[in-house]
């Protein structure tokens, strides 16, 4: 177990490896008022430009100053200034804080890493971020990573949060080794709600590769479920190719809801996982 | 117990359990190893995958050898057997009823913890089941029945329970009653005290021929028993013997008072090859009337005790002087002073000193006139329980007129040692003839009586009293049994031993012809009964001579 200062560490480092975030201004829809500049004319602190005055606006919204200077009236604009809601979820099942044989993290560490870089990416970026199902608002800044730490640490009691009030962006991280009309039944209030999410998936080489052999009694963790088999080995097969069906199941089931799909191994480069989660939050604002 | 090879097994029938290793080890094999225990969070994916062959892993041969390994060691376990090179297997009939005979006489008595022990250590060695019988070899009134079965429990109980006897061991005695018991015991332990007692070689004999036998004979250390004293004036001598002549050894005798303070010690040493020895004390007179046992220190037990009485103790004895006499040689005095010397310390002088002095006995020889004071003295002595003695020689039979009347005047008697001094003194002192006294019809008491009987020329008939050791209450200072009668009166003072010896004048004869022979009777009975030659004086009985009846 790496204790909760270090993988905050870990987080920052894998923040500063990575550029910096950009939630493309026009795929900002959201109704929060924030701090983030949409890269727009809007409601907002800062200046944005000066546009010609045109007749539908106001006379009180010319800018005396700047028209004074020459012989046409001229508005000020201000940026667009919003805030996106993030909402992360960490499986807090025992199967999910759970290591193999000579692993360094459990799969919920590496997932928390994961997501607590990301954190701090958007809180640079001025986006409100949160724990689903923790019980508190989301919130800005370096605080609100903290928090989410603490949240993470926490746990939701190993209760599957309800949906948020308002409509947020959403990453999930577990190992969604439970069959997956379950957690379609899971996801599918979230989805309802929220548009955007993303499905990290955390898996363990030792559940990959299935390298048992001879008597083996499996058990699962955190359940009274185990089974006996004579010969592991004759199991792999199987059992690689149900894992397999099950990813493609989940991923089909992620691509239905609209939402995006990570996918990461403990024990590789956390920097690639990261990257990809970036990307794919990113691409939510990539609309055409 | 059956032996194999350098061992002998308890069980030897669970060794047919070997027999089934063949099955064993194929439900050995057949059962697989246990699975090794796996975490595995994704095992839910496997739900409801059936797998295609569950044919489990054989066990590793090791696995196996060792689980074979440790069935055959169970089996051999349960075998019970027990490493004893050279043990022999005892006999199937070990079982049978195990008779412990004890030594329980005075020998046992200063080791009769070992023999206990032995006899507890034999029934912890036998079986658990079976019964146990006891034979005492010392003769006892109500003793126990050999063919009582008694459990292990019971005899040991039954064995602390025992105390050695007093007395000796009979062991032909105890064969008898084994013998007549008709048990047939399976084992025999005698536990026995070390001495062979002239019957202990056949016992053991006889025994081994009834069942094996097994043997506690350890030589008793130490002196084993007083066997003999001899006593002097101021001196003392204990006679010890042992049974193991083997060695020095050292003991101390005790001379002990009727309270148990011991007055003096000698010590005794046995040379090598010695089964005597003597402890020799040197003490003064009158702390030698005092003594009244010898006892060996620290040794427990009948055989180291000694009773000290007056059979063996010297006395101190009064001679009435007859003044001055020309031919010593031939005085009374010399002879009865040469017999008396030996035994007893001799104290002269006139009646008023002895009887101040209060001896003993005071020896009257031929002394006829006595004044009237004297007379009265010896006589309120004699009351009081002082032993009078007297010679009946010329001088008194001329007085005895004179005293007859009055009281019964005293006659010669020689208490220890029989006639000797009597016939001595008889034919040189004494007008009539001594003979032996006809022995009393019922023995013992009459052994060493002599009468010195005046011939029929005399003119009295002389009688020899009895002495009487202790006579009832009632008959003390009894005005009928006071003077009137021939057997040895008690003075009644409750002194103990000393008698009175009188002497019947012919003319006093019919007085006693009245006498009742119940009370005879029934004092005679009385020293009968206490005839013990140790404790007693030889008592020496008499009664109305026929002479003297027909007198009248």
């Amino acid at each position: 177990m790496t204790p909760a200062a270090d993988l905050r560490a870990e987080a920052e480092a894998l923040a500063r490896q990575l550029p910096n975030l950009n939630f493309k201004a026009e795929a900002s829809e959201a109704a929060h008022i924030g701090s983030a500049g949409r890269r727009r004319a809007g409601t907002g602190e800062h200046f944005w430009q000066y546009r010609r005055y045109a007749q539908e606006d106001a006379a009180d919204r010319v800018d005396w100053r700047r028209s004074a200077k020459g012989h046409d009236l001229f508005v000020r604009e201000t940026e667009l200034e919003t805030a996106r809601t993030v909402l992360f979820w960490c499986d807090d099942h025992p199967g999910f804080r759970w290591k193999g044989d000579g692993e360094l993290r459990t799969k919920a560490e590496e997932a928390t890493l994961l997501m607590l870089a990301l954190s701090i990416l958007l809180s640079k970026d001025g986006e409100r971020i949160g724990a689903l199902g923790a019980g508190r608002a989301p919130s800005f800044g370096k605080r609100a990573v903290d928090r989410l730490a603490e949240d993470f640490a926490r746990g939701t009691g190993r209760k599957f949060p309800s949906p948020p009030r308002k409509p947020a962006t959403l990453v999930v991280a577990s190992d969604f080794y439970d069959p997956i009309p379950e957690w379609q039944a899971r996801l599918a209030p979230l989805a309802a709600k929220c548009a955007e999410g993303i499905i990290l998936a955390v898996a363990s080489p030792t559940e990959l590769d299935f390298a048992f052999q001879g008597r083996v009694k499996l058990h699962r963790p955190g359940t009274d479920m185990s089974r006996i088999f004579g010969r592991a080995e004759t199991m792999r097969e199987e059992y690689q190719k149900r894992y397999t069906a099950e990813r493609e199941a989940l991923r089909e089931l992620t691509n239905r809801m609209g939402w995006r799909f990570v996918s990461h191994t403990t024990g590789t480069p956390p920097i690639r996982s990261a990257a990809q989660l970036k990307a794919q939050i990113e691409s939510f604002g990539a609309k055409a | 117990m059956t032996q194999l090879g350098p061992f002998l097994l308890g069980a030897p029938w669970a060794l047919a359990a070997l027999l089934a290793l063949p099955v064993i080890w194929w439900i050995l094999r057949a059962t697989p190893p246990a699975p090794k225990d796996i975490d595995l969070p994704s095992l839910r994916i496997l739900e409801g995958a059936e797998p295609r062959e569950e044919t489990p892993a054989r066990t590793p041969w090791w696995v196996w050898l060792i689980r074979t390994l440790a069935v055959i060691a169970a089996i051999l376990g349960l075998a019970q057997p027990v490493y004893a090179p050279g043990a022999k297997t005892e006999d199937a009939g070990a079982s049978g009823p195990v008779l412990i005979v004890m030594d329980n006489g005075w020998p046992s008595a200063p080791r009769w913890g070992e023999l206990m022990n032995a006899a507890t250590a034999t029934l912890d060695g036998a079986e658990r089941d079976a019964p146990v019988h006891l034979l005492l070899t010392a003769p006892q009134q109500l003793n126990a029945n050999p063919a009582e079965r008694m459990s292990r429990t019971d005899a040991a109980k039954r064995i602390s329970s025992l105390r050695p006897l007093a007395w000796n061991t009979d062991r032909k005695d105890a064969l008898e009653r084994l013998r007549a018991s008709g048990l047939r015991p399976s084992r025999i332990f005698w536990a026995s005290d070390g001495l062979d007692s002239g019957s202990g070689r056949a016992f053991a004999e006889d025994l081994a021929a009834i069942a094996p036998m097994t043997v506690f004979a350890a030589p008793p250390r130490g002196p084993a028993a007083i066997t003999a004293i001899t006593s002097e004036t101021d001196s003392v001598s204990v006679t010890l013997r042992r049974a193991d002549p083997d060695g020095t050894e050292r003991a101390f005798v005790s001379a002990m008072t009727l309270d148990g303070s011991a007055l003096a010690t000698a010590e005794v040493s046995f040379d090598g090859g010695a089964t005597e020895a003597q402890a020799d004390f040197t003490i003064p007179a009158a702390a030698l009337a005092r003594i009244a046992r010898f006892a060996v220190t620290g040794r427990q037990g009948a055989g180291t005790v000694w009773l000290w009485d007056s059979a063996d103790r010297s006395r101190r004895v009064g001679l009435v002087g007859a003044g001055a006499d020309a031919q010593p040689l031939l005085s009374d005095m010399h002879y009865v002073r040469k017999a008396l010397e030996p035994f007893a310390s001799i104290t002269e002088g006139d009646i008023e000193t002895l009887v101040a002095e209060s001896p003993d006995a005071i020896i009257l020889t031929d002394v006829g006139q006595i004044l009237p004071e004297d007379a009265e003295r010896l006589a309120k002595w004699v009351e009081e329980g002082g032993a009078l003695i007297r010679f009946a020689g010329r001088a008194p039979c001329r007085a005895g007129r004179r005293f007859a009347a009055r009281a019964a005047a005293p006659v010669f008697a020689r208490p220890w040692r029989g006639a000797r001094l009597g016939r001595a003194a008889g034919a040189g002192a004494l007008p009539g003839d001594v003979a032996l006294f006809r022995p009393h019809r019922t023995g013992g008491c009459a052994r060493d009586a002599a009468s010195a009987c005046p011939s029929g020329s005399g003119p009295c008939d002389t009688y020899l009293g009895a002495p009487c050791r202790r006579v009832a209450p009632r008959h003390r200072g009894h005005p009928r049994h006071r003077h009137d009668h021939p057997l040895p009166h008690h003075g009644g003072a409750g002194l103990g031993e000393p008698c009175l010896f009188q002497c019947l004048l012919a003319d006093a004869a019919p007085v006693h012809r009245g006498w009742p022979r119940r009370v005879d009777r029934r004092r005679r009975r009385r020293l009968h009964a206490e005839a013990d030659p140790r404790r007693l004086w030889p008592p020496l009985c008499a009664r109305p001579g026929r002479r003297a009846a027909e007198g009248r």
